[in-house]
């Protein structure tokens, strides 16, 4: 019995490894770092400064404006990437002829790499572009420069994520949808309810689960992000898109790394308290089937 | 016996010569025959001429079996790429920078070879005060001279279209403005290119210089020694309160926010803008690409102030201390410098040669003029970006935003006080004299 037990454990032992030398010990060192003077002209020397770093960065106005686009765009796109996921499954999930390849097609834009997304969207967000002429059909003839505005080009960088990452929602979704038992529509076809009565009160509260999981990964991905920013408006113009990662990317470049790593810590930390609590809300809310 | 002593003497100098000329020849066919390895060249995407790099590139392996890998990084990106290259270990064996400017960047002191005893040191034409660092050594060699020149590029067809001539005032220089935006051709009067970040910072410098004019090098010695803030310089802030009227008038193209420099060139080549701001790598880059560009250059007279802007500074090529192998690095610069290789170099870009012996025989007309009538005479202003530089990275994470948010119409002493706070912090953790 020790044998066995000692073997099931050894095979954890490689995965704990990389997760501990990947993740743990560059969390703690970050933790550390924060507060110190640590900077890229002297690597390997820093001394503890207590808590200048956070008071520094808190009285920065750009980090805080960094902090509140951080927050709307995860909010903003979790809650269009989820409607737009849900809404695209459930009419993928009827049977139809082109149903698998609109499926592939949707799904597409989540394979693409960033920077071709980024290049592309330059393009159809300039001036004459191709988002002007859909508008110009609608009879709008404005010269807005939709990524060089202060007010559209946040609003720019979310309609592209939520471009992106929707197939990837209504695929999540879509396994949700098919775990779900058709005794229980059928059921209450036969009881009377309607086609939204079964749907509120049947399928999303089955859909919990999915709900959960695509809720989560959608808001840690949306506070997280950086790469979409950084190909589209590197956080311009002036500071009117920074968010936390470019803000941090920023002050990491220019050497304040003991900075940089208290302002990792304020998104980790942020992350960790927002998902937390949205998780214990969500999984309250679980039925099971 | 004195026959026999004679001859002796004579057959024991002739030895001695022959030694010693088989010496020089051995020390001179080691240097020349010195090759077989590989070089890593970093430099930023617009420092990288490809027409030239490759013929450089072709040669040397040619002639001295020498591979030149050259790692061309976005301009945006290049100083913070090539810091943490250096500082964690993994530096290339040569970097292209902008030289004094890099010393304050990288800490040449502690990450950069010494070169002062290399033997094209005794090859320079100019001074090398230059080159040398506040420890009085010189980490970098130099592949241009003196040449930087910014100013109005201008399209010749278009003002003479407009019946315009070269301003020598403010005032008629908004009035050319004036006359482009009304003449109802859809061309744009002075095309900013403010996606490429570098490019905002010209038309500040050269208002802020001009603003100075006399008094440059007296005021940015009190801010590079934090004896005087931007704020305290009534100068700057009237200064960008003008630039900013540029865009409030509607003499600049609407999408400056994501308007690029490669766009401004070709807009001012093929007519359809009237002006840009830049500087003598634009004019060299527009002559190639658009030969048949009739195109000219003139000071920008802010202040009715008639000086081109210039920069205290040349290019010049570093070898970090933990290159691979500094001593091919430092071959490589020797050999770099020789007339056949450098001369591609710099008729390639159109600027002066930093040695004696290596012409420079390709300055478009355009440049001549510029260097004749101002740079050459002493006619000329200094950028304050020679002192900014100093501040590592503070123009890209600091002034290009802060200029940016300028030309969008933030306030003033906001803007100011962004620059200000940006300059303290990035003094003191650069530990810069004074912060």
């Amino acid at each position: 019995m020790k044998k066995k037990g000692n073997y099931s454990y050894s095979l954890a032992v490689p995965a704990v490894v990389i997760y501990t030398g990947l993740f743990v010990l560059p969390m703690i060192l970050c933790f550390i770092t924060a507060f110190t003077n640590w900077n890229i002209r002297d690597l390997y020397h820093f001394s503890f400064n207590g808590l200048e770093n956070f008071v520094s960065i808190f009285s920065d106005q750009f980090f805080l404006l960094a902090i509140k686009n951080t927050l709307i765009f995860a909010v903003v796109t979790t809650v269009f990437k989820v409607a737009a996921g849900l809404m695209l499954a459930l009419i993928l999930t009827k049977p139809f002829k082109t149903r698998n390849i609109l499926r592939s097609l949707l799904y597409m834009p989540a394979v693409l790499s960033t920077v071709v997304i980024g290049l592309v969207f330059t393009a159809f967000f300039e001036m004459g572009g191709m988002w002007d002429k859909i508008l110009g059909l609608l009879g709008y003839s404005g010269n807005l420069i939709w990524l060089g505005n202060e007010k559209t080009a946040l609003w720019c960088v979310i309609a592209t994520e939520i471009w992106q990452w929707s197939g990837f929602t209504m695929m999540l979704f879509i396994a949700g949808l098919q775990g779900i038992s058709r005794d229980y529509l059928e059921a209450a076809q036969i009881d009377g309810a309607s086609s939204f009565q079964r749907f509120w009160k049947i399928t999303v509260p089955l859909l919990a689960p999915s709900f959960t999981i695509t809720i989560i990964t959608n808001l840690i991905g949306g506070l997280k992000v950086f790469d979409k920013v950084y190909v589209l408006t590197n956080g311009g113009p002036g500071y009117a898109t920074q968010v936390l990662g470019t803000y941090v990317y920023k002050s990491f470049s220019a050497g304040f790394l003991g900075k940089s790593s208290a302002m990792s810590l304020v998104l980790t930390v942020t992350v960790c308290i927002i998902t937390l609590l949205i998780n214990r809300q969500l999984v309250k809310r679980e039925v099971e089937a | 016996m004195k026959r026999n002593l004679w001859k002796r003497a004579m057959a024991m100098s002739a030895a001695g010569m022959l030694i010693l000329g088989m010496t020089g020849t051995s020390v001179a066919a080691e240097t020349e025959e010195k090759g077989g390895y590989s070089i890593s060249f970093m430099l930023a995407q617009s420092s990288y001429k490809e027409d030239a790099h490759l013929a450089i590139k072709e040669k040397m392996k040619e002639k001295y079996d020498i591979d030149v890998e050259y790692e061309v990084i976005p301009d945006a990106q290049f100083t913070n790429l090539s810091q943490v290259r250096i500082s964690t270990g993994e530096a290339p064996d040569i970097i292209h920078v902008n030289v004094p400017g890099a010393y304050t960047t990288y800490d040449a002191e502690s990450t950069l070879l010494p070169l002062d005893d290399q033997p094209w040191m005794e090859r320079l034409s100019l001074d090398s005060g230059i080159l040398k660092a506040d420890d009085e050594k010189v980490y970098s060699m130099p592949i241009t001279g003196f040449s930087g020149v910014m100013g109005v590029i201008y399209n010749k067809d278009v003002f003479s279209d407009l019946g315009i001539e070269v301003p020598q005032t403010y005032e008629a220089f908004l009035k050319a403005l004036e006359t482009v935006k009304n003449a109802e051709k859809d061309i744009t009067p002075l095309y900013l290119s403010f996606k490429d970040t570098w490019t905002s910072q010209i038309g500040p410098m050269i208002y802020f210089a001009n603003a100075l004019n006399e008094n440059c090098d007296s005021v940015y010695e009190k801010l590079n020694k934090n004896e005087q803030k931007f704020s305290d310089v009534e100068e700057f802030k009237q200064a960008l309160a003008d630039f900013q009227k540029l865009f409030s008038e509607g003499y600049i193209n609407e999408d400056f926010s994501v308007g690029t420099y490669d766009t401004s060139k070709e807009e001012v080549a093929n007519g359809q803008a009237a002006m840009i701001l830049s500087g003598e790598y634009a004019v060299n880059d527009i002559l190639t690409n658009w030969p048949d560009a009739n195109i000219g250059m003139f000071p920008l007279p802010y202040n009715d102030v008639e000086k081109i802007m210039t920069a205290q500074y040349v290019y010049g090529l570093v070898i970090p201390k933990d290159a691979p192998d500094t001593e091919n690095a430092k071959d490589f610069l020797n050999k770099i410098s020789q007339p056949e290789f450098l001369s591609l170099y710099l008729n390639a870009n159109s600027v002066n040669s930093p040695f004696k012996d290596v012409a420079s025989d390709n300055i478009n007309a355009v440049l001549q003029e510029m260097y004749d009538t101002y740079l050459n005479t002493g006619n000329y202003v200094v950028q304050v970006g020679d002192i900014l530089s100093n501040f590592g990275s503070l123009n890209d994470d600091i002034i290009f935003p802060a200029y940016a948010q300028l030309a969008l119409g933030e306030d003033l002493d906001n803007v100011i006080g962004q620059i200000d706070n940006g300059m303290l912090e990035y003094g003191k953790n650069l530990g810069c004299e004074g912060f």
